[in-house]
């Protein structure tokens, strides 16, 4: 500790496109929270339902961000995880049950919304496209993934209590950002 | 699993074992130094610091919102849900309301009405319809929402302060159901229905100071 040197902050790592889409969600609330009601609403489905919603919303995810680094679609996309906070906060505060069927199709709508404004808003920072849109579809793929394993894991009681909750907090959250924008 | 079977299940003893490594943690954050990395995320995080602690600094939303979750314990199932869950939701439509300069009459007064009505409920102990206490707790958040709303500084990050009020009227919420955990000890009830007369006398004070301004 006596001859340490001074510490500089990630120096000059350079991780990537495939890095940075990654971890796109954690610098945008509206994104994390929006695959969160996605993550934690695929968690009260059948496990064959929650797979393919996953599975739906990563691929989703994947084919918006393309479709928005080939300038299909206009910057209306930006509304889609608010709508996605808004609408399936109170699905997962209720503990809805959907068919498989809506449930991918579900996942597929908001991940091509969340994938497109995603990449929308980073357009000008992309250097490389593919391991960008990769890096997204990984990132929401793991969400999804993390947020089963967890529930899956503690089924107690307080925990299905607490999910409902979140998904309370994620839908008023998405009125307010919903708000907030339109008063922008 | 039954609310009695869960109750059981958290024991004092194995509760504040498993809270000494989080505690201990939280405390660290009390003497936190700055970190000069990330400087350009200032913004959010003072929006998300201002946010976070409106509900809290203001005592009468304190009052009121632990008397949400003390409410909703005393209720049981599945009021300890459903309480907790519909706040926040109504919350954000006065909060909405507030954001967008709508006019709501007799804010303040609703806010102290809200901590006088939900001490008084406590204290009664009476058991409700479910119907009947997410009505009057939804009634109250509009008044509550739109308060943070019409408070939302202007040179912080808007939605960082929403996530703020949002998450720390829900750890009130958690806190209050925490409290209400009180009604397994023995005389547990008539404690907790002390509490609630201790809150509702809180919200006589105010609506005094309130007539006194």
């Amino acid at each position: 500790m006596a001859i340490a040197a001074p510490a500089h902050a990630h120096g000059d790592a350079n991780l990537g496109d495939f890095y940075q889409g990654l971890l796109q969600p954690l610098y945008h609330l509206e994104f994390l929270l929006a695959a969160l009601a996605l993550a934690l609403f695929s968690t009260h489905q059948e496990p064959r339902a929650s797979l393919t919603m996953c599975a739906s919303f990563a691929a989703g995810v994947a084919f918006g961000s393309a479709s928005s680094l080939l300038g299909v679609g206009g910057e209306g996309s930006l509304w889609g995880p608010r709508l996605c906070m808004l609408g399936v906060g109170p699905m997962v505060a209720l503990r809805l049950r959907v068919p498989a069927i809506v449930a991918m199709a579900l996942g597929a709508v908001a991940g091509i919304a969340q994938g497109h404004a995603a990449t929308q808003g980073e357009l000008a920072q992309i250097a490389r496209p593919v391991l960008w849109t990769l890096g997204l579809a990984v990132g929401a793929g793991l969400l999804g993934a993390w947020a089963n394993a967890v529930t899956d894991r503690f089924r107690a009681f307080w925990v299905q209590v607490g999910v409902r909750i979140a998904g309370s907090w994620i839908a008023a959250l998405g009125l307010l950002a919903s708000v907030l924008a339109l008063r922008r | 699993m039954g609310r009695d079977r869960f109750y059981r299940r958290v024991r004092p003893q194995r509760t504040v074992r498993r809270l000494t490594l989080p505690l201990f943690a939280l405390s660290s954050l009390l003497v936190a130094t700055s970190a000069l990395a990330h400087t350009g995320q200032q913004d959010a995080a003072s929006g998300f610091a201002a946010g976070f602690l409106h509900p809290i600094t203001g005592f009468d939303h304190l009052l009121a919102m632990l008397a949400v979750g003390m409410w909703g314990a005393q209720l049981g199932m599945p009021a300890l849900w459903v309480l907790p869950v519909a706040f926040p939701l109504v919350m954000a439509v006065g909060g909405a309301l507030g954001i967008l300069g709508a006019p709501l009459p007799a804010v303040e007064p609703a806010i102290v009405l809200s901590v006088l009505l939900l001490g008084v409920v406590i204290a009664i102990g009476r058991k409700p319809p479910i119907v009947f206490a997410a009505a009057l707790v939804a009634f109250f958040a509009v008044f509550h929402g739109y308060a943070h709303g019409r408070e939302l500084p202007e040179a912080a990050s808007a939605m960082a302060f929403s996530a703020g009020f949002v998450l720390a009227t829900g750890c009130i919420h958690l806190t209050g159901i925490g409290i209400g955990f009180v009604t397994k000890l023995p005389n547990g009830s008539l404690l907790l229905r002390a509490g609630g007369a201790a809150i509702a006398m809180a919200g006589v004070l105010f609506a005094w100071h309130l007539g006194g301004a």
